[in-house]
């Protein structure tokens, strides 16, 4: 618990414990001096470690981003703009304050799509004027703009440009493109005076040096651990932080290491023996050596734009196309329509509730008749507002009406049908047969009673089966040979002609005796 | 904060020894000074009807708020005065009269709120007022007292032991 007192006069009596203290301070002190000293040296080794390792992962992102762009340009058959191409982003990157890292995927989006280096690049600043104006990241504007271009405009709806899902389908890219600049003008500029852009060109400045310094560090380190690539650095670094790992006992070594490297690297900055331990291919530029490089490089661009021309036409025209079917579909849609309607006046039920309007009827006739018209037609809301009326006539109060609507649909009166039939199928399925029937041992009373044994069973009764000898034509004969069945009849059998005969006499006597009969020979009756 | 005497822990021991009668009217003096403090200090403390009512006794309290009640009678017991020297603190300060608020309850009440400030569903239900100087020296009973008191009593202890000094000496003179 706190310790709730007011002390309003004291006086100072510690002072033996003070000096006792104090003593121990300044021993703790010099004794913490002697350790910081010594961690100092780990302190800086540990912080030039973890900024070198940020600073060569930085570098190798920019690498990684920076050759795929290369190799979308080179597919595009545009090799020989990519100076044009790093020049771009690096300006872009210093003007707009964005870093390449960012710059470079969103790039590469408009590159592949449009296929256009001057389309690229007019797309990628008019990108970041809406990602500016509308606060969404540049690689989705640019994604959003690229997807436009081929017509794909669904992911344009985020940008608020007013325009309907219908509208943003039916209107081409660069309408659409027209409205989103229009409504972001001067996003761009205004951005450059605030405080978030030299924050931002700050970032760049600090995310270009870290590049800078990593891709120095991973030379450097290749170089120490005796080879000429990243897995040479890798494996340096990994040594390194083995060292540094190893508290005290490698404090020294680890900061002459590092101090080994800051030599190294500083060098390399300024060109000096470092250049020419770090021996190797510079990295090509693809810049043309030959008189006619400039010719190729603009050739090729020329080839490239022409073909990306070609294709934004060809898109165009398919977008045109699909207009075109889109209109003739309504246009057949209402056409149809249009002859429905006309059939309807030919429907019979129709014309005799319209002739029947015609008369001379009276207003709630009327009103039913036109209710029967308009369920006729589909018009629901009329045949609701009808049907009220009819029975808002027959009852002022509107119980009727009301009860009419809590009647509830009509049932199927042979639904119980269905169940009784699934129920039948569903017994039916579960009747199993046995087929592999066991012969009962004979019980004693059946024995009593003159079975004989193979009861049940069709083979043992047939070889225990006595012959008929009293009617030699019934039952089955176990004599063998085939089976013949003979039936005997009481009275005469006699042939069709005789029939005939009989039947013609019959009639005879019958008109004779004056109830004449009347033979049909078509229908085969008589009467 | 304290006033900062030097020898007034020596001159009280000798008064002790040697001048117990004027030792007895020091400390005496010294507690006519406390106790309107004291008295000012109790009064600020609530009565049980005005306390929160979940945090009076219960018979049939259970787990560690059993024993953390509040209690009026108790509280104002624990508010006190000292006017003997202390024992030296960590700092080596010996204080020559002191005021206390010495129950559970009655430092909850004096120290709520002066850090988090007056929220949640305990604190403002207390009542009262934190009044003082800095976060230590604020609070709603002596702290609150010892402010409206306006240093009177600090003066009048701070008197008394010159004035015990003064006699002392006096009498010093006299032998």
């Amino acid at each position: 618990m706190a310790d709730l007192r007011i002390d309003l006069a004291s006086e100072f009596k510690g002072k033996k414990a003070f000096k006792e203290a104090d003593g121990a301070v300044s021993g703790l002190d010099r004794a913490v001096g002697k350790l910081g000293k010594q961690f100092v040296g780990l302190f800086a080794a540990q912080k030039l470690y973890s900024f070198g390792k940020a600073s060569v992962k930085a570098f190798a992102q920019d690498e990684a981003s920076a050759r795929r762009l290369a190799t979308a340009v080179d597919n595009l058959g545009l090799s020989f703009s990519q100076t044009r191409v790093a020049d771009f982003i690096q300006n872009l990157e210093k003007s707009a304050g964005i870093t390449d890292d960012v710059l470079r995927p969103a790039m590469q989006a408009l590159l592949t799509t449009t296929g256009s280096l001057t389309k690229s690049q007019e797309l990628l600043n008019n990108a970041i004027q809406i990602s500016r104006a509308s606060g969404i990241d540049l690689a989705t504007v640019s994604q959003d703009l690229a997807n436009g271009y081929v017509g794909i405009t669904r992911g344009l709806k985020k940008y608020n440009t007013g325009l309907t899902q219908a509208e943003l389908k039916s209107k081409s890219f660069a309408d659409i493109l027209g409205i989103m600049l229009a409504k972001s003008a001067g996003a761009a500029q205004d951005y450059l005076s605030t405080t978030a852009y030299q924050m931002d060109v700050l970032t760049v400045a600090t995310d270009n040096a870290k590049e800078v310094i990593g891709k120095g560090l991973v030379e450097a380190f290749a170089k120490i651990a005796g080879g000429s690539d990243a897995t040479d650095a890798a494996k340096a670094i990994d040594n390194i932080a083995q060292a540094i790992s190893k508290v005290v006992v490698f404090t020294g070594t680890a900061i002459g290491l590092v101090e080994k490297f800051r030599k190294a690297y500083t060098n390399f900055l300024a060109g000096g023996d470092v250049n020419q331990l770090m021996a190797g291919t510079a990295a090509s530029t693809n810049r043309s050596s030959s008189p006619a490089g400039t010719a190729a490089r603009t050739a090729q661009q020329r080839a490239a734009e022409a073909a990306a021309a070609k294709r934004a036409k060809e898109l165009a025209a398919l977008t045109t196309k699909q207009v075109k079917a889109t209109k003739s579909l309504t246009d057949e849609q209402k056409k149809q329509a249009a002859l429905k309607k006309a059939q309807s006046i030919f429907d019979l039920e129709q014309i005799q509730i319209i002739a029947a309007l015609k008369g001379n009827i009276s207003e709630e006739d009327r009103t039913r008749l036109q209710a029967q018209a308009a369920i006729l037609n589909g018009n629901a809301d009329l045949a609701t507002k009808l049907t009220k009326d009819i029975l808002m006539a027959q009852d002022s109060t509107g119980k009727l009406y009301q009860y009419f609507l809590s009647i509830p649909t009509a049932k199927n009166p042979f639904a119980f049908l269905d169940d009784w039939i699934a129920d039948f199928q569903k017994k039916l399925n579960s009747l199993t047969m046995n087929t592999s029937y066991t012969q009962a041992t004979l019980a004693p009373e059946l024995a009593a009673i003159g079975v004989v044994a193979g009861y049940g069973d069709y083979a043992g009764s047939v070889a225990n089966q006595s012959p008929n000898t009293l009617y030699p034509s019934y039952g089955m004969q176990t004599g063998g040979g085939d089976t013949v069945i003979n039936v005997q009849v009481q009275g005469n059998v006699i042939r069709e002609q005789e029939l005939i005969d009989k039947v013609l006499a019959g009639a005879q006597l019958s008109s004779l005796s004056g109830s004449p009969s009347q033979i049909g020979r078509i229908a085969g009756m008589f009467g | 904060m304290p006033v900062k005497l030097q020898g007034a822990v020596a001159l009280r021991k000798a008064l002790a020894i040697v001048e117990p009668t004027l030792a007895k009217e020091t400390s005496k003096e010294i507690a006519s000074f406390l106790k309107p403090v004291v008295k000012n200090a109790r009064g600020f403390l609530p009565s049980n009807e005005d306390a929160p009512s979940g945090w009076l006794k219960r018979p049939n309290a259970g787990g560690r708020w059993a024993n953390r009640s509040y209690d009026a009678q108790e509280a104002r017991k624990g508010i006190t005065f000292k006017s003997t020297p202390s024992k030296p603190n960590r700092r080596g300060f010996v204080a020559l009269a002191s005021i206390f608020n010495k129950s559970a309850a009655g430092a909850i009440y004096e120290t709520a709120g002066r850090k988090s400030g007056v929220t949640g569903n305990f604190t403002p239900r207390l009542g009262g007022q934190l009044v003082g100087k800095g976060q230590k020296m604020t609070g709603r009973a002596i702290f609150r007292a010892f402010e409206d008191d306006r240093g009177k009593a600090q003066d009048g202890v701070v008197k008394a032991i010159f004035k015990a000094k003064d006699k002392f000496d006096s009498m010093k003179d006299k032998v």
